[in-house]
């Protein structure tokens, strides 16, 4: 028995708490605390760098051991996986695993506050609906650059021990003020790329109240998504506009972009990159205003 | 021969005292005005009125499914009303983000995060009264009797437990009103005994607490008012005292009913009087046992004894919701 009698001690504190409403930062840290504390936190992040870098290992020792063109040497075969190839890829991978882990997060910090019951302490005390969903909207964002930072560190690193252990030149000299800034731009890329799949996940979740219909939805859309692209791509011109209207094509638009030094892919038959951008900011708008506008409205409670 | 007035009894279990009325302003804490909520076809409150003031212990009544949690959930902005309106102190609804800081609630069941302890759980969600330290979740922790547990996790935690970590948080921050929904639902006996104590500890510092609950004897030992609704609607509010003390009853054993009966009818017209061997249970308004005990006596019939049987709660639940099911078609 852990439990013990109620004492007989007071139960209004010796000094005065004022009542009032948390700030939108309490909020945010609320909702840090509680994801930092949560094991699938690390669970999903650990998944991130784990996959990034047995991915590479793998690609690494596949590349290695299997026989090159003529006039084809090793160190241009694995340049995919040192520096500065190595971004292109990386950034790629984060934007794939990335999405699906972001997915379930995303989902997890509005759908485990239904499933558990804790929605109705939220908002019963007092706290306006809207500063809630944001303080979850900001922490999802949050999130987003996380784990993108973790997935690049995994895969950096993994290059830097690709480099060391696989007795290739750690080159650094492709590092300079432009290619820095083409480093951050791949990274606020494919921030937002994912955050686009967290907000979907995060907004049918609000609609929905469930966190496994947001997950499924959420990592569903990407699967029925690019088949749909596919069966478009039969199409024709018809086929081609609807699908630059997809979120897949216009996320490929911008990741697209994601390289350092010579692009050796063509990007034909993607969206053009300011659109695509501007296409999915409104999306991402839109769902983040449906998301406000059903939380606010609808009632949070059942029973008798 | 002359029997004692006993001690009043109600049906083999010891009766509860009139509890002195508690000392409450006049102030209105909560004041719900014929406040309705719909679903589609389905009214689950049904033009509710009530109001509870500064410093009572409030019960709200009902059976599973009457609408006590829409209710509730519409004090506490989790429901919108579909018509009337619900306030606290003297707000309107529209004012919640200034009034619901000053308020305390379990909803519905206690609700927290499974992956952390009862302590980590206070820890987050302090973040939502500012101003609650770490040293005021410690004495919160002490005050629900969860020290020995605080840092186990909430999944691993009993129903009891679950219930005082709810009561913790709705101490945390020393609210003015506290709203508990089920309160002792899970603790064992002596749980719920705590808890009572708790609660009327808590209404002696001057907290209004509303209580909604189906334990009948546990409102009835500490509330002073209650409201009882079935089906939705209000079919009953009024003192606790005054619900359990209307219409007692006279139960009267003596050793030659008939005669009794008669003597009785003479003293009191109208009177309801059943009888069962040599026991005689009267029922009527304006009881007067010891004029009754006497008559008898004087008649020369032999009382061997003579109670007055007050009301449960549970009873004049009953009745009320009897009578309201009775006028409610099918």
């Amino acid at each position: 028995m852990t439990a013990t009698n109620l004492t007989a001690a007071p139960a209004t504190p010796a000094t005065t708490i004022p009542a009032g409403q948390p700030s939108f930062r309490d909020l945010v840290r609320m909702e840090l605390r509680k994801l930092r504390y949560r094991p699938m936190t690390f669970v999903i992040f650990g998944i991130m760098a784990a996959l990034l870098s047995g991915l590479m290992a793998i690609g690494y020792i596949a590349t290695r051991v299997s026989e090159r063109p003529p006039g084809v040497s090793l160190d241009q075969d694995v340049q995919s996986f040192l520096f500065p190839g190595v971004f292109q890829d990386g950034f790629g991978i984060i934007g794939g695993i990335g999405a699906i882990l972001l997915v379930v997060i995303a989902a997890a910090v509005i759908g485990s506050e239904y499933s558990w019951g804790t929605i109705r302490v939220l908002v019963g005390s007092g706290v306006p609906r809207a500063r809630l969903i944001a303080s979850k909207l900001v922490t999802v964002a949050l999130v987003t650059i996380a784990l993108t930072l973790v997935g690049f560190i995994a895969f950096t690193v993994t290059s830097v021990g690709i480099a060391i252990f696989g007795g290739h030149t750690l080159d650094m000299s492709w590092l300079n003020g432009s290619t820095a800034i083409d480093l951050l731009l791949m990274f606020v890329r494919t921030i937002f790329i994912l955050f686009v799949s967290a907000v979907l996940a995060f907004t049918v979740t609000v609609f929905s109240r469930s966190l496994a219909a947001g997950i499924a939805v959420g990592i569903g859309f990407m699967v029925f998504e690019g088949i749909a692209v596919g069966l478009l791509g039969l199409m024709g011109n018809v086929g081609e506009t609807i699908s630059n209207f997809l979120l897949s094509p216009n996320m490929n638009a911008i990741s697209e972009l994601n390289y350092i030094g010579e692009r050796t892919w063509s990007s034909d038959g993607l969206p053009d990159p300011w659109r695509a951008a501007a296409l999915l900011t409104a999306y991402t708008v839109a769902m983040i205003a449906a998301s406000f506008w059903i939380f606010r409205r609808r009632d949070v409670s059942s029973g008798g | 021969m002359s029997a004692q007035i006993t001690t009043p009894r109600t049906n083999g279990r010891p009766v509860r005292r009139n509890k002195r009325r508690r000392e409450r302003s006049a102030e209105p804490i909560i004041r719900a005005d014929h406040l309705t909520k719909r679903y589609g076809a389905v009214t689950a409150v049904d033009d509710v009125s009530f109001e509870v003031r500064r410093g009572e212990i409030y019960g709200f009544l009902g059976p599973n499914g009457s609408g006590k949690s829409t209710t509730i959930g519409m004090l506490l902005g989790l429901v919108a009303p579909s018509s009337g309106s619900i306030g606290l102190f003297g707000k309107s609804l529209d004012e919640r983000d200034e009034t619901l800081p000053r308020v305390g609630a379990i909803i519905e069941s206690p609700a927290f995060y499974p992956y952390l302890s009862g302590r980590r759980n206070l820890r987050v969600l302090a973040d939502l009264r500012p101003g609650v330290t770490d040293k005021r979740i410690d004495e919160v922790i002490e005050i629900v009797g969860l020290s020995g547990a605080a840092n186990r996790k909430y999944s691993e935690y009993s129903l009891g437990m679950k219930q005082r970590l709810g009561i913790g948080w709705t101490l945390l921050h020393d609210p003015e009103l506290l709203v508990l929904d089920e309160p002792t639902n899970g603790l064992d006996p002596a749980g719920m005994a705590e808890v009572r104590h708790l609660i009327l500890q808590l209404a002696s510092e001057g907290k209004t607490i509303f209580i909604s609950s189906h334990l009948l004897n546990e409102i009835e030992q500490v509330c002073d008012r209650v409201t009882i609704i079935q089906r939705g609607k209000l079919i009953a509010e009024g003192w606790v005292d005054e619900m359990v003390n209307s219409e007692p009853r006279l139960l009267v054993r003596v050793d030659a009913p008939e005669r009794a009966e008669d003597i009785v009818r003479g003293l009191l017209q109208g009177a309801d009087i059943v009888i069962d061997d040599n026991e005689l249970m009267i029922s009527a308004e304006g009881l007067r046992p010891a004029e009754i005990n006497a008559a008898l006596v004087n008649a020369g019939i032999g009382v061997e004894e003579l109670h007055t049987i007050q009301h449960s709660l549970e009873e004049a639940f009953l009745d009320l919701t009897n009578n309201a099911e009775q006028e409610v078609p099918a």
